[in-house]
């Protein structure tokens, strides 16, 4: 799959990140891995970028951040969502699928007009 | 096959995070961030890379170019820099008040000093000379502790440590640059005061001698204005403003410097040219003054244009940029001495109720304040601007190498 393009990628990052961090609190580089993963490398983030995005969620008051102790032993810093971040959610959700439903509606072979 | 003994991880995230570290751009936070992402990345390939060279190559690689962290970085961190900024602003406005301060107390104490030890007429300017060169020697003792002490290493604080030796160091810097700009206008005051404006012969040499100086002190200006450009040339987050050897130089120290020495040394300019009986009217050198300093407020406005109509002429490889947060501070400080200077001037014009424009019964030729007011404006927030317009708001997840 070719890679997206750097405006879809920005303009998804947000809604993305907010999706992962949804189901369960994470950090920075499981963020990337997941979403190189579900992506099927489509997705391709440039790994440092990825921080000074969710230090302007965690800004705006989405995402809250947490410094603890990994598997690893060393010090990671975890984001969760907040109820803030949970509402964004939904509207960037209304959001996306009103966009995936206007292209299904435009790109469908069978209907001859919109 | 690399040499995997010889390498030191530690070692390599120290010598890749120096220059982001010395961008002020980031936070200790933003940092220990960074690191522990390079460390997972780096166990997540050491296992299939070749070398751990080239694992920590390949690493560095997706973690992206160090100049646009910086810009990413710039951006998200923008609120927390505005903070810092009006701590500069203050700083330089308590530099300003002190020196003053500390120039008015040394200067009345020589005054009363020399008049009690029998030195008639031309005992005020000695006064004036002494407590200069006194306050500029104990300002040099206490500036040379204040570096000292932010130099020196704290446990467990090496990141606060570098970030106060840069502070210091910008502050003693910015404080002796202005100094010596505004030590210009003594030097006539080596003789006295009721024959400087009418003996041409007896005051020709001292002009010369003034003159001879100040180029001395020009140089000194500019070498500062040249020190600011080129200390942080490489740590601009902007790609086009750290290429750009004319704008860089111009905003990163030169406009300030000049805006200082068209306020300041304006005036004793035309006085000089009175000693030589080259008079210009105080409407006419208000003018030529204010005309000055109209054009070093446009001249950022047109460099800027120029290089977007000329970007090959323009843009070159030799860097001497500095749209830095360290920039940034150079110009708070400047900005608020020059702010301070301004209402000083606009306060004496009110006090002794003179007019701004026309003749002047006091010869003192000057630019209007809220000139000068607008050029403090511009300087300190045309960067901003800059910044902004070219960068644009948004952040970037995908940066081209």
């Amino acid at each position: 799959m070719s890679p997206l393009s750097k405006d879809l990628t920005a303009a998804s990052s947000i809604p993305l990140i907010l999706s992962i961090l949804n189901r369960g609190e994470s950090y920075g580089y499981e963020i990337i891995n997941l979403v190189h993963l579900l992506s099927d490398g489509a997705i391709q983030w440039t790994d440092g970028m990825l921080y000074p995005v969710l230090h302007k969620m965690e800004q705006r008051g989405y995402v809250t951040s947490e410094w603890k102790k990994a598997d690893t032993g060393r010090k990671r810093k975890y984001y969760r969502i907040t109820p803030k971040g949970k509402k964004q959610l939904v509207k960037d959700r209304a959001a996306w699928s009103l966009i995936i439903s206007i292209f299904n509606k435009v790109w469908d072979p069978t209907k001859t007009s919109i | 096959m690399g040499s995997n003994k010889d390498f030191d991880l530690n070692h390599a995230i120290h010598e890749w995070q120096s220059p982001l570290r010395k961008s002020g751009v980031f936070t200790e936070d933003n940092l220990a961030e960074l690191t522990d992402h390079l460390r997972d990345s780096f166990e997540g390939c050491s296992s299939q890379a070749a070398s751990q060279e080239d694992c920590f190559r390949q690493v560095i690689q997706r973690v992206g170019p160090r100049e646009g962290l910086i810009a990413e970085y710039y951006k998200s961190n923008r609120s927390i820099l505005a903070k810092d900024y009006c701590l500069y602003f203050l700083m330089g406005a308590i530099g300003f008040l002190g020196w003053h301060l500390l120039m008015k107390v040394t200067y009345d104490i020589f005054c009363i000093i020399i008049s009690n030890l029998g030195f008639a007429g031309s005992g005020l300017n000695i006064a004036t000379w002494v407590a200069a060169i006194f306050v500029f020697s104990l300002f040099s003792v206490l500036s040379w502790m204040v570096f000292r002490s932010v130099n020196r290493p704290k446990k467990n604080e090496k990141g606060r440590q570098n970030l106060l030796a840069k502070r210091g160091w910008l502050i003693i810097v910015g404080f002796l640059g202005l100094f010596f700009l505004s030590s210009f206008p003594l030097f006539p005051f080596l003789t006295d005061r009721p024959t400087l404006y009418f003996d041409r012969a007896y005051h020709v040499p001292l002009i010369l001698v003034f003159y001879g100086s100040s180029v001395w002190w020009m140089l000194l200006a500019l070498m500062w204005a040249t020190w600011v450009a080129r200390r942080y040339e490489h740590l601009s987050p902007n790609r086009l403003l750290r290429n750009n050897r004319m704008i860089n130089f111009a905003m990163g120290g030169l406009v300030p410097i000049l805006f200082f020495i068209i306020i300041n040394q304006g005036q004793w300019g035309f006085l000089h040219l009175q000693f030589l009986k080259l008079e210009v009217s105080q409407s006419a050198g208000n003018t030529i003054l204010n005309s000055i300093m109209i054009g070093l407020i446009l001249l950022p406005f047109a460099l800027y244009w120029l290089s977007d109509q000329f970007p090959r002429t323009f843009l070159s490889d030799g860097h001497m940029g500095a749209s830095t947060r360290s920039y940034h501070r150079i110009i708070t400080i400047n900005s608020a001495m020059l702010s301070l200077f301004a209402l000083d001037l606009y306060s004496d014009y009110l006090v002794r109720n003179l007019p701004i424009w026309g003749e002047l019964e006091f010869v003192r030729y000057q630019c209007h304040p809220v000139l000068i007011i607008v050029g403090i404006v511009v300087s300190l927030v045309f960067p901003y601007i800059m910044d902004i317009r070219r960068r644009g708001k948004r952040q970037n997840l995908v940066v081209e190498e």
